[in-house]
């Protein structure tokens, strides 16, 4: 049983785009097959890129993985902004694509489930946080489970769906929270006469949510849930 | 528009009536519900009750003309009859019913994608998209099953990009896509494939349950159902496409399907038919009986997977229901398999127990099933298996049926019918005696209501309902001048003629138990014939044992007697006679008692065992005539005289045989004082009130306010942040995959043999053995190569086990492996028709019989060596198993009986308080002391199943 777990976003600049994936490591496999390496600055926007903590004291390269271990067995989960195999990267491209640009859903609060035999099987649950900076003012996000096991999606339908539509529930809130807040302290008049005025067009995650951490606890969010899955 | 709509209701309907059925019963069902459903008082239901909304179902088939550009192929909202496809732009089309069906554009924008972007698509896609509300459909989903097809018609394996462009790090790779159902290719020459798509609308609940319960849940049947569309579609397009003129090229891409080696040969053709893509007219399928008649199938298989009860036999879990199940067996053993057991340990019956002959059926039906345990369990269309197993038990009396099936799922599923810590279960714990018995009077008291249509209502009132019933209505028999039971009991008053009509049945029966062979051969032997023709009427479960004609000795005559009873009485539909049975006035119950089959609701529960003066008399009666018409048995035919001592409790020695005998027949409705109750709906065990839902949001709120500890670590130029997730300081604990919460695909009554199911009881039909034979090919097509597909067939009324065994051919045939179509589809194919026959010759199953009571033993013994289903020692291990089993329940009820009867004293003193002391002293010489109380019987119970289970 395969799975992972994908932070998606449709970017402003770069289209669809893949900001963080978690997947879990086997006890028999070598783990630094899995680590990602760094990607420099130029390639990618503050949207997609995946930040992570950086450690204040010594001079180390900045960290590109996260990982942590598992409670119940010995398994670890590895989060990097794309995995190391290609097979997996193209079909998380291949999926990513998929969810942005040809499915639609009929509500946004509804998943998304679609698969085939070579890019694998998928439930995703799209969302978009309001942001007055972005263009049309939101921005579209979408965290998707991929399994290479048709059965194994469906088996774990409601164990799936629930824990991404309570992130995505907690996200949107703690976004429109931070944005309010935001507000208040704002005395800018400009932004009422020139939108872009100042304001960046790409913004990362962990400015919208205020939280240098969000993409670790995401990652430990995602980690739970493939424990959940007996990954 | 929906002709067949009945049709698709008739698996539905009957649920509906059994569950009318059990409600008319009220709370006498209670130990019924409990025991095979794990539900108090009514049978389950489901989330969200599918068939009322059959109308919404829908399929269609949309062709990819390109952007803006679909043709609908067919539409099941359309209907078949007036559709013309010549004439497509007819109104007809158009008149959609919009507050059931979404418009054609708006799914095929939802299948095809929204922006008409064009990836590369070579593989099927599947797709699941909730659709919006429409006023007579608040939700439902639409599945979809993308595939593309080019002019010649050929598929490749394509090879998968991890290998095309293997570096060190995709070798290792274990990320190997696989579908539900494998399906072999994508069109050879991609760029000229036109893409189809066939979609199905299932309207769902709005929880998510709902959603696991039709969808999810039932996936493996739905993809398989897909597959069988696709290639419905498919060959028709196909055979529309190749003229019948150029069949000649047909023939040559039919071998070239799989290898491309013909294709250079064959280039000219190929050229041809590659000049311009495939495109068909708008409805061009939409009169096309193949399709329609698969997506029945699919509707009534879904239905039928939602709205079937599974069983939940808690054995571990609950007392009622092992208390229910331990009786079942007992009852079995005594009725069925012609055994007689003892309560008290010192009768000198006791020690001949084992050297009595008899019917070893339910031990061997248990030494078959114990080896292929695990595979009844599972879903038998799961494809990852090599092996389905399926076992159904074939008759035409419902009732004997499902008494059979609550025994086997009982043991069968002991250990998989467990309840687990997230689910919703209500325990509870009755102490006192008094709460029992009214609980139990209150189930006596409702089966005066629901029994009121027999003859004979005096005897269910509430304070007349006591182990001493029997002795109290033989003493009504004697001295009708008793005030209190005569004037309301007609059978009390009743003259010879008005009981010898009501005793025609048992009269004909009368030979059968006189030549049972267990009768001669034991001292005991009144006792035996006693307890067998006792039952009648308003206990009808001996009639119906007579219907099912399994019942009874191993005598030939048996049948023959019971078959021209049968016969005689014109017994047709079962569902109708009971449904008369139900509502038919009293009088009509009182004057034509033979010739209606009564109502199971009044006899579902009740074995043979409510005593009551009619019952008594009659069976007296049925004596009567026993030794008149076969005096040579009348040497073991207790006399009335006997009867009427018995009648007083006076008779001594094997007299506690008797009265043990009753124990289990009044106690069968049992109220067990520990209580359990489990909330399900008709396939699932439902979760605690939200408790997912709160710990995964617990979890959450946990992890994004906590404070993370990190370390850093550097591998080469990578830095690493490794971050603890133990000490979070909040419960993480891991949740029960919701998996477990599905129960196994084991049914009561179906009313058509459903290959859904691994265990359900069905009538016979003339149809019944294709159906099996048919569901057994596609279980091996299904499963590939090296599969398996068994079906054990019990038959009750030969009292014959039978197993159907299929394998996959050996002699592979390549179309053979790469269709795995529908039958019926196979039927309709005109050219396939030689092959099809060549494949059913392959597959033609082989039959063994595995038990019948005509085989001499020794015969059985090779049979049973030669198919290993175990040995005959092993067998006689079980038969002792669950004749301890036996002995065990009788000793319950009679301990029980005795508490009762002392508890219940004041109750009989108005009635007759002579009688009540005298069982009572009788009762209490016999059973010397050794309690059983509830909980301790129960233990006793798990540990003779676990032995069994060993």
């Amino acid at each position: 049983m395969t799975f992972i777990v994908t932070l998606a976003h449709f970017c402003e600049v770069h289209g669809p785009s893949m900001v963080m994936c978690t997947q879990a490591v086997g006890p028999g496999e070598l783990l630094s097959k899995y680590y990602g390496s760094g990607i420099p600055d130029s390639q990618l926007c503050e949207s997609c890129r995946l930040k992570i903590p950086k450690q204040s004291t010594e001079e180390m390269p900045d960290p590109s993985t996260v990982e942590t271990k598992s409670k119940v067995n010995d398994s670890m989960y590895i989060s990097t902004q794309f995995p190391t195999s290609q097979h997996r990267y193209s079909s998380l491209r291949h999926i990513i694509m998929r969810v942005f640009t040809i499915e639609i859903s009929s509500s946004t609060n509804q998943p998304l489930i679609f698969g085939d035999a070579r890019a694998g099987y998928s439930m995703a649950l799209l969302f978009k946080i309001f942001d007055s900076t972005a263009r049309g003012s939101e921005r579209k996000y979408s965290i998707i489970v991929t399994s290479d096991k048709e059965d194994d999606i469906f088996a774990n339908y409601s164990l799936i769906l629930l824990n991404l539509s309570k992130t995505v529930e907690y996200i949107i809130s703690k976004s429109m929270q931070v944005m309010e807040k935001a507000g208040k302290n704002n005395d800018n008049n400009d932004v009422y006469l020139r939108r872009s005025a100042g304001v960046p067009k790409t913004k990362s995650l962990v400015t919208i949510m205020d939280d240098e951490s969000f993409f670790v606890r995401l990652h430990l969010l995602a980690s739970s849930l493939l424990e959940e899955l007996r990954c | 528009m929906y002709n067949q709509r009945h049709h698709y209701r008739h698996p539905t309907t009957y649920s509906s009536d059994s569950s009318i059925a059990d409600d008319s019963r009220g709370p006498l069902n209670t130990s019924t519900s409990v025991s095979l459903y794990g539900t108090d008082s009514k049978p389950p239901s489901p989330t969200f009750r599918i068939s009322d909304k059959l109308q919404c179902f829908r399929l269609v088939v949309i062709q990819d003309g390109g952007l803006r550009n679909k043709q609908t192929l067919y539409d099941s909202a359309l209907g078949l009859s007036g559709a013309s496809p010549n004439c497509p732009g007819s109104n007809l089309y158009q008149k959609l019913n919009k507050s059931i069906y979404h418009s054609m554009n708006e799914l095929a924008a939802y299948m095809f994608g929204y922006y008409g972007i064009l990836m590369s698509e070579s593989h099927c896609i599947t797709k699941i998209h909730y659709l919006p509300t429409l006023p007579w459909m608040p939700s439902s989903v639409l599945i979809t099953r993308l595939f593309s097809l080019d002019p010649t018609f050929e598929s490749i394996k394509r090879s998968t990009p991890s290998v095309s462009t293997s570096t060190n790090n995709s070798k290792a790779d274990d990320w190997k896509p696989s579908p539900s159902v494998k399906f072999p290719g994508s069109p050879a020459h991609e760029n000229m494939s036109t893409r189809f798509s066939i979609g199905i609308v299932i309207p769902v609940g709005s929880s998510i349950v709902s959603m696991e319960e039709e969808v999810m849940d039932n996936w493996s049947e739905i993809s398989n159902q897909l597959v069988s569309i696709q290639q419905i579609v498919t060959e028709k397009l196909k055979k529309a496409s190749f003229p019948q003129t150029s069949r000649r090229s047909m023939n040559i891409n039919a071998h070239s399907v799989h290898g491309s080696h013909s294709f250079t040969q064959i280039g000219s053709i190929t050229n041809t038919l590659l000049s311009r893509k495939l495109n068909f007219a708008s409805y061009f399928l939409q009169t096309d009986q193949d399709l329609s008649q698969q997506f029945q199938g699919l509707v009534r298989s879904i239905c039928s997977l939602v709205e079937t009860p599974r069983l939940f036999v808690a054995l571990k879990e609950s007392n009622q229901a092992l208390i229910d199940w331990a009786s079942a067996v007992a009852s079995w053993l005594e009725l069925k398999d012609g055994r007689f057991f003892t309560a008290d340990p010192t009768s000198p019956s006791s020690d001949k127990l084992s050297s009595k002959p008899s019917l070893k059926f339910l031990a061997r039906l248990f030494c078959i099933f114990m080896g292929v345990r695990r595979q009844i369990l599972e879903n038998p269309l799961n494809r990852s298996r090599k092996k389905a197993v399926r076992v159904v038990i074939v008759t035409g009396n419902p009732i004997v049926s499902q008494k059979l099936v609550f025994i086997l799922a009982g043991l069968l599923g002991y250990d998989k019918y467990v309840v687990t810590t997230n689910m919703e279960v209500r325990r509870g714990y009755e102490d006192s005696v008094t709460t029992r018995s009214s609980a139990k009077s209150d189930v006596q008291s409702t089966a005066v209501n629901t029994l009121n249509s027999s003859d004979n209502p005096m005897s269910f009132t509430s304070t007349q309902v006591i182990p001493i019933s029997i002795k109290r209505e033989m003493s009504s028999h004697i001295s009708s001048s008793d005030s209190s039971i005569s004037p309301a009991s007609p059978s009390s008053k009743s003259n010879v003629s008005s009981t010898t009509k009501g005793w025609k049945v048992p009269a004909k029966v009368a030979p059968l138990t006189s030549s049972s062979p267990t009768v001669q051969s034991l001292s005991n032997v009144k006792a035996e014939r006693i307890s067998i023709p006792q039952p009648r009427r308003e206990s009808s479960y001996m009639s119906l044992q007579n219907l099912s004609t399994s019942y009874g000795g191993s005598h030939p005559s048996t049948l023959t007697s019971s078959s021209s009873w049968r016969g005689a009485l014109h017994f047709g539909s079962f569902l109708e006679r009971w449904k008369v049975g139900t509502f038919a006035p009293q009088h009509s119950f009182a004057n034509s008692a033979v010739d209606l089959t009564p109502s199971p609701p009044t006899e579902y529960d009740e074995y043979p065992w409510n005593g009551n003066a009619s019952g008594n008399s009659a069976y007296q009666t049925a004596l009567q005539e026993a030794s008149s018409s076969s005096p040579c048995s009348g040497a073991t035919t207790p006399t009335i005289a006997e009867i009427k001592d018995f009648g007083a409790s006076a008779i001594p020695g094997n007299g506690s045989t008797r009265i043990n005998s009753a124990f289990n027949k009044i106690y069968h409705n049992y109220v067990a004082k520990q209580k359990f109750e489990i909330e399900r709906t008709t396939t699932r065990l439902l979760p605690k009130d939200n408790e997912e839902s709160l710990a995964i949001s617990d979890k959450l709120t946990g992890i994004m306010n906590c404070n993370l500890s990190f370390s850093y670590s550097k591998h080469e130029n990578i830095s690493v942040l490794s971050v603890d997730n133990v000490n979070l300081g909040v419960d993480t604990t891991i949740i029960e995959p919701p998996v477990t919460n599905k129960l196994p695909p084991l049914v009561g009554y179906t009313e058509r043999y459903v290959p859904e199911f691994s265990l359900m009881s069905c009538t016979q039909t003339s149809g019944l053995e294709t159906s099996i034979f048919e569901s057994m090919a596609d279980d091996v097509c299904r499963m590939g190569t090296t599969s398996v597909s068994d079906t054990y067939v019990i038959s009750l009324r030969q009292r014959e086990v039978r197993l159907i065994e299929a394998k996959y051919p050996v002699s592979d045939h390549e179309s053979f492996s790469s269709s795995p179509m529908s039958t019926s589809f196979q039927r309709n194919m005109e050219k396939s028709k030689l092959t099809h026959d060549l494949q059913r010759s392959n597959l033609r199953p082989k039959v063994t019989l595995l038990f019948s009571p005509f085989l001499q033993e020794k015969f059985m013994q090779d049979l049973v060596e030669d198919v290993d289903v175990g040995e005959v020692s092993s067998i006689d291990k079980f038969d002792a198993t669950l004749n301890e089993i036996s002995q065990l329940i009788n000793r319950f009820f009679c301990s029980q009986s005795k508490d009762g009867s002392q508890h219940d004293n004041g109750t009989f003193q108005n009635r007759d308080s002579s009688s009540s002391g005298t069982f009572g002293n009788s009762d209490g010489a016999r059973i010397d002391g050794d309690d059983l109380d509830e909980q301790t019987c129960c233990d006793k119970l798990r540990g003779l199943i676990e032995t069994l289970l060993d």
